[in-house]
């Protein structure tokens, strides 16, 4: 356990800005601010202390004994299991959305069971402010919007309002719950374990940190609301590759005791297989710009890679353009050395006798 | 993925593109260049009045309640510089609006305010739910390291990948569940609302059924397939044996010509029978010479002679003909060694059916 400790005060120090400070307390976050104080993270690694020795020390030894890292969960104040986490997600879609969009927004619907939805969203100026209205209407803390523009482009609006902060992606690969390819099922309104790869811990990235914060925040189901169910059978996940955030949603599959000895073994925790099943939908968000307001307000993170699928296509139009171009060039560019070629060809004085 | 591949072949298509103008525009500019060769000086001169100007103005004081009221964007200016990667682009952009009056080619400014970004999460977090409330768990494996990227268009490998930290992300979840005495496994007899309906389960299970048939009938052809070309290869194999074969004897028996041909008129000429027994014996020919006798002439073994005529040795008088004495039960007396013969066949029927 002492180990486990000390483990826990290196990370600190070497990083108290890591994102995954998820449960510690008040004090990190405000030394997070930035004002400077060694003082204030020494007291919270010694304050962590006191969990350990009194709450939950048969945890943080199982996790040693098992192998687990133990910096994944801190030691942190326990829950009652009452509905404290009073969140409601607002969910709607901007008009000219397409048939996939609309599916993944109503697949989005099903698995977040605090949500609330209301109709299209017909603003395109001034979103922040609609969806800020509409937000404080219905009682949303926090809200996701599909923004589809010219048919085909979809961008996702994460947010929290009415402060913010909030996330603007650019969303494509799309597969929703209908595809008979997802065999996985779950519960309806269960809450999902959230599994973030490490790069969402990154300091050197703290636009992740802030998108996954974003995320147990939407997709995280409130413990104890009335539509959820007591009992975990999923996990969402979300993974950084290639400077973009890619989202499963797997189904936990127990395998079930088929003898008194599987049983046994289950009772004592000694790992019957679970397996996955993917359930989707899937999707891949590309992040364009992060807000510090609620869908809008200062920016805090634009993303250097990010090309718009307008400028892709006024590129592509734009290389169609070269070639023809090129070509053209090099039809009068063959035409003038033909001509300069007859021209100087020498003259033959002879050249009409045997005609 | 086809799409994603796509759309990045497109991306690089841009990129080749955009250095062919740059080609172009390296020669333009270079002609400019030569054209603007002789007011350098004065231009020089222009810009270090503006820079006497500016700083005059800036000693007077004309600037500083822009300082005092853009001091957040300052301090956030000043993060930026932390910034490696940033600083460089800043610097180019600085470059360029300095350089020429012409518009830059690209004006955009990253923003990657991390103190801000920090701050944002630092805020969200100040709530310091438990994580049994929140269920988030950062995985300590990246998908997608610097040293070692992940190819994304592989979907295989990048499915695993995925499933890998989810299945880590489930089984620290687990044990922080069993740590907590929570629940997490859901019991058999608590039925629930599903997401996916039953009727979609259905079309999910008759497509796994059809995919496996599918697969079964694939390796059934599969199979078939082999089958018929090892036999085919068999017949071939018999077929070009035979062929040797007759080859090899015809092969034989020209060498046999030969022989017998430089041989003729010399004394040892009737060793055919050493050649013949090179074929080897053909056992029926063999036996039907043993019993029919071999050679001779053919006519005169049929004819009837004196001897022949008279030769009543093979004459059976109980033969089977008409008018032959027959044996029977009536005559069994005296038919001699006819009497204790076995009866006809209606009679032996008969028989049976009376005993």
């Amino acid at each position: 356990m002492a180990k486990a400790q000390t483990i826990n005060k290196k990370r600190k120090t070497e990083e108290p800005l890591s994102p995954d400070i998820s449960s510690e307390s008040e004090g990190e976050g405000m030394d997070v601010v930035g004002e400077g104080d060694e003082s204030s993270s020494d007291e919270a690694s010694d304050e962590e202390g006191v969990p350990d020795e009194t709450g939950v020390p048969d945890e943080t030894e199982f996790a040693v004994a098992s192998g687990v890292d133990v910096d994944l969960i801190l030691p942190s104040p326990k829950s009652t299991g009452k509905y404290v986490n009073k969140q409601r997600c607002l969910i709607l879609s901007s008009r000219g959305v397409t048939q996939r969009q609309r599916h993944l927004l109503e697949d989005i619907r099903t698995l977040i069971p605090h949500m609330k939805k209301d109709s299209k969203l017909d603003e395109k100026q001034n979103i922040g402010a609609a969806m800020n209205e509409i937000a404080s209407v219905k009682s949303c803390n926090s809200a996701i919007l599909l923004e589809c523009r010219k048919r085909q482009d979809c961008y996702m609006w994460a947010g929290l309002t009415p402060n913010g902060p909030s996330a603007k992606f650019h969303l494509s690969n799309v597969h929703t719950l209908d595809e008979l390819k997802m065999t996985g099922n779950c519960m309806k309104g269960s809450r999902p374990l959230l599994s973030f790869d490490a790069s969402f811990k990154d300091p050197e990235q703290p636009h992740l940190g802030l998108i996954k914060e974003l995320f147990t925040e939407i997709f995280g189901t409130p413990r104890g609301h009335p539509k959820s169910k007591p009992f975990i059978d999923r996990v969402m996940s979300f993974y950084v590759a290639d400077g973009r955030i890619w989202v499963r949603n797997y189904q936990i599959v127990e395998e079930e005791a088929q003898n008194a000895k599987e049983a046994r073994d289950k009772k004592l925790d000694l790992g019957l297989d679970t397996s996955l099943v993917e359930i989707g939908p899937r999707f891949v968000l590309n992040p364009m710009r992060i807000f510090a307001g609620s869908f809008s307000g200062q920016t805090l993170y634009t993303n250097p890679d990010f090309v718009s699928p307008n400028e892709i296509r006024s590129m592509e139009q734009k290389g169609k353009g070269v070639q023809y171009q090129s070509r053209k060039q090099q039809q009068k560019d063959r035409k003038q050395r033909k001509t300069t070629i007859e021209k100087s060809k020498r003259h033959d004085p002879l050249a009409d006798v045997f005609k | 993925m086809a799409k994603k591949s796509k759309s990045k072949k497109s991306v690089e298509a841009i990129v080749e593109a955009k250095e062919d103008f740059e080609v172009y525009s390296d020669d333009e500019d270079e002609e400019m260049q030569l054209e603007n060769d002789t007011p350098e000086g004065e231009e020089e001169d222009d810009y270090e009045a503006e820079a006497r100007a500016l700083a005059q103005a800036m000693r007077e004081g004309a600037f500083d309640k822009l300082v005092k009221a853009s001091a957040k964007e300052l301090a956030v200016d000043d993060d930026d510089d932390d910034n490696g990667e940033d600083d460089g682009d800043e610097d180019e952009d600085e470059e360029d609006l300095d350089s020429d009056d012409a518009p830059p080619p690209s004006t955009k400014n990253f923003i990657n305010n991390k103190v801000g970004l920090r701050a944002a999460t630092a805020a969200i977090l100040e709530r310091d739910l438990p994580w049994e409330e929140r269920l988030d768990i950062v995985s300590n494996t990246a998908i997608d390291p610097p040293e070692n990227p992940l190819d994304t268009n592989d979907d295989l490998k990048r499915e695993l990948a995925f499933y890998k930290v989810a299945e880590e992300a489930v089984k620290i979840g687990k044990q922080h569940f069993k740590s907590t005495k929570m629940k997490f496994t859901r019991p058999m007899d608590f039925f629930a609302e599903m997401v996916k309906s039953d009727e979609q389960m259905a079309k999910i299970k008759d497509r796994l059924i059809f995919e496996s048939k599918k697969m079964q009938a694939f390796e059934q052809r599969k199979a078939n397939k082999e089958q018929i070309g090892r036999e085919k290869e068999k017949r071939d194999a018999k077929l070009k044996q035979k062929a040797r074969e007759k080859r090899d004897n015809l092969s034989k028996v020209e060498e046999w010509k030969k022989d017998a041909a430089n041989n003729r008129g010399s004394l040892n000429d009737n060793d055919d029978k050493d050649r013949m027994d090179k074929f080897g014996i053909n056992k029926k020919r063999d036996r039907a010479d043993k019993k029919f006798g071999f050679g001779g002439k053919k006519g005169k073994f049929k004819k009837t002679d004196k001897k022949s005529m008279n030769d009543m040795s093979s004459f059976n008088p109980r033969g089977n003909f008409s008018g032959g004495m027959k044996s029977s039960k009536k005559g069994g007396g005296n038919a001699g060694a006819g009497a204790g013969k076995r009866p006809g066949k209606r009679a032996r029927d008969s028989k049976r059916s009376r005993g």
